[in-house]
């Protein structure tokens, strides 16, 4: 049975923190929206999310009330993924500003929205990550994410010979 | 306390599909650096399927094809397929189509675009959908048996299953031709299309005109020409709402579409110091007028060849590329990747009859986009590049005698040339990449095997030096793997590179011209070694127009 839009549910993060939260804002998440299906009766007790800390919660919580009432992407195929990547190539002014949070933050988002299994907010963290990529120097790279160089200096020549038919002329 | 276990990156945390996802956004130059930061992030790639056959998409100047239930890895094998065929000349099938004595007669018009091979006689036309057994595309049979009016010629567009006729009215009227906007699959009235039916009324008055029509995108061009060869006008109508976007007056011996924006007109001018020949770019979007006339200085800008030698008569030019539009065409649904159009190859004949001797450039399209974007203010005129300004850096220049006959013999990057001698065939690719990519491979073979001394290419062109590179991997000449291949009458095609500067020898221009674009060349017998035989070049197959033979033979890949 369909529940009345305003039920509201109870969860609670790795870190005992604890949020109420309209149902059809936290159903952007297929994970939770699965779990409420599979729930008949009406329960008290806040739903556990083990994997994800409360200050990154409050962000997903954010995306996900912004985003509230959009239309969920369809079967999840190998072919409506590519399709939807291929229409949504930038990322929309708003979820610009939510994505402008530090290193830690961003890769905390989107493993919670791998986690939690909203596609969009994985999108948008993904295209952020290589956005962030895009144009550097491997040495740029390195440095950006913290990478260390496990290549001999002649490994790193020969590999960088190899690649060098794609860069531009 | 001292550093002994690194904290590891955030980045190398993530699970591997989802650093694959952030691979997956990026572009292919940048995805490559990552291969050389360390040795987690290189094997990732590698072994990804999905990054492999983006790719080697990339490499090949392919783009993929509409989601099917043709996954990646199926897609990658195929395309390996398909870059092997093409590289060793192995087609899959052999076939022939007979023409019907209109078909034949000169009449008829015919046209080989985007995979479909289509024949006009009378009132009557048909098509047949190329197959191709490395992309999974079947033949199809299909005709409109009766049009309604007589066919003066027809141009076509399989991707937006456009039909686009000239009919000239066999009654006394006032238009010079009535253009025909209908649909390739059923020659019904395209539904895309506000008006079907668009009649046009020349400016000049000179009784018989020949046409040349061309699609790309929205827009249709016809060029009529006076048979004397005086006058000429081009019309580029936007064949969805009916409009015409220009109208060029002048005298111009060929066109083609760069792009949207830009069209490019081949001309000669009459200068102080002699005859110049050029080619002109005009922008479609430039206000106020439609209609224009033509003459120096009043286009966008133009592209200049060097001085010419004093000859009997004006060098013809003529423009070929091929631009079919998308991937994904109504008439195959599901192709698993197809043809880039970032870039395409314009192949650009300057002949002098009376010599019986044509010097042919080579441009890849990027080339004249790049020198157009300089232009720094919008809508501005006349800008002039000398021939040593695009000429010797971007293109490459062969020259080539004369056969009887040249036909749409270019696909993409790529392009089949016959030699006189009747007996061979070349088959150039300008795909920079490929080439880059291939050197740069093969430097790393040890011991180069002999290089077997290309004596079909000295014959003729292209111009010296040549440098034979062998093949970075030796291909078996033992029976292939891929099942399609039923029979193969030929021996392995030859492989060479050209990278250096080349001068052309030339009866055309002053002074023999230097030009560098690097090129592969693969060279095979020729399939039907009769002298005069054309050749059409698609993405799946080569096409062997014999001369009086009444039939194509159609070898498909």
């Amino acid at each position: 049975m369909a529940a009345p839009a305003t039920q509201q549910i109870k969860i609670r993060c790795n870190d005992e923190k604890e949020f109420t939260v309209d149902r059809d804002v936290l159903e952007r998440s297929v994970l939770i929206k699965n779990m409420l299906e599979d729930v008949t009766e009406q329960q008290d007790a806040p739903i556990p999310l083990p994997n994800v800390s409360g200050p990154v919660m409050a962000k997903v919580l954010e995306y996900c009330t912004h985003h509230r009432g959009e239309p969920l992407p369809s079967a999840d195929t190998e072919q409506s993924q590519d399709e939807t990547r291929k229409r949504t190539t930038d990322i929309s002014e708003w979820d610009q500003k939510f994505i402008t949070v530090d290193q830690e933050m961003l890769f905390e988002i989107i493993l919670a929205a791998n986690y939690l299994d909203i596609k969009s907010l994985l999108d948008v963290g993904c295209k952020t990550v290589a956005n962030m990529i895009k144009g550097k120097t491997p040495e740029e790279i390195r440095k950006l994410f913290n990478i260390v160089n496990d290549f001999t200096p002649e490994e790193e020549a020969q590999i960088k010979k190899e690649n060098e038919w794609a860069e531009d002329r | 306390m001292t550093q002994l276990f690194p904290k590891p990156s955030i980045f190398q945390r993530l699970p591997v599909e989802l650093i694959g996802s952030v691979l997956e956004q990026l572009d292919i130059s940048t995805l490559l650096r990552c291969t050389q930061i360390c040795r987690q992030l290189r094997l990732l790639i590698k072994k990804s399927v999905a990054l492999q056959y983006k790719i080697e998409l990339y490499a090949c100047n392919m783009v993929d094809g509409p989601p099917s239930n043709v996954v990646k890895a199926a897609r990658l094998r195929m395309l390996h397929a398909h870059q092997r065929a093409w590289r060793r000349i192995e087609w899959s099938g052999r076939s022939s189509i007979p023409l019907s004595e209109p078909e034949v007669s000169t009449e008829s018009a015919w046209e080989f675009l985007g995979g479909v091979l289509g024949l006009a006689a009378g009132q009557r036309l048909r098509f047949i959908q190329v197959p191709s057994a490395l992309r999974g595309i079947e033949e199809k049979h299909w005709v409109i048996e009766n049009i309604g009016f007589r066919i003066k010629d027809f141009g076509m567009d399989p991707a937006q299953d456009l039909l686009s006729i000239i009919e000239i009215s066999e009654a006394p009227s006032d238009e010079t031709f009535t253009l025909h906007i209908r649909s390739l699959s059923t020659g019904e009235p395209h539904p895309l299309a506000q008006v079907c039916k668009l009649p046009y009324r020349s400016t000049f008055d000179v009784g018989e005109w020949w046409y040349v029509i061309q699609v790309h995108g929205h827009q249709v061009a016809i060029m009529c020409q006076s048979l004397s060869g005086d006058e000429s006008e081009l019309v580029v109508y936007d064949w969805q709402t009916g409009v015409q976007r220009k109208i060029i007056l002048g005298f111009i011996q060929t066109y083609s579409f760069l792009n949207e924006r830009y069209l490019m007109l081949g001309v000669t001018w009459d200068d102080p110091d002699g005859v110049v020949l050029s080619l002109e770019v005009i922008d479609l979007d430039e206000p106020p007028s439609v209609k224009v006339e033509l003459s120096q200085g009043a286009s966008h800008c133009a592209f200049q060849f060097p001085a010419l030698r004093d000859l009997p008569e004006d060098p013809e030019l003529a423009i070929r590329t091929d631009h079919t539009s998308q991937a994904n065409t109504p008439l195959t649904k599901s192709v698993p990747f197809t043809t880039s159009q970032d870039d395409r190859l314009l192949v650009i004949s300057s002949t002098c009859f009376s010599e019986s001797k044509s010097n042919v450039l080579f441009v890849p399209l990027s080339a004249f986009l790049n020198k157009i974007n300089l232009i720094p203010t919008e809508f501005s005129r006349g800008h002039i590049y000398p021939w040593e300004t695009w000429g010797p850096d971007n293109t490459r220049m062969i020259e080539h005698s004369l056969s009887d006959v040249w036909f749409c013999y270019v696909h993409g990057m790529k392009v089949v040339v016959p030699l006189p001698d009747e007996q061979t065939v070349m088959l150039y690719d300008f795909n920079q990449r490929g080439i880059k990519r291939s050197l740069a491979k093969s430097t790393h073979i040890t011991a180069p095997a002999p290089p077997s001394a290309p004596t079909t290419i000295t014959l003729t062109h292209p111009p010296t030096p040549i440098t034979p590179v062998p093949s970075p991997t030796p291909a078996p000449l033992t029976p292939t793997i891929t099942p399609f291949i039923t029979a193969i009458d030929i021996d392995e095609p030859k492989t060479s590179y050209i990278i250096e500067d080349t001068l052309c020898p030339t009866q055309i221009f002053k002074q023999p011209l230097k030009t560098s674009l690097p090129c592969l060349i693969h060279t095979f017998p020729s399939p039907i070694p009769r002298s005069g035989s054309g050749f059409m070049l698609g993405e799946d197959s080569l096409i062997v127009i014999p001369p009086n033979d009444g039939e194509f033979v159609l070898l498909s890949f």
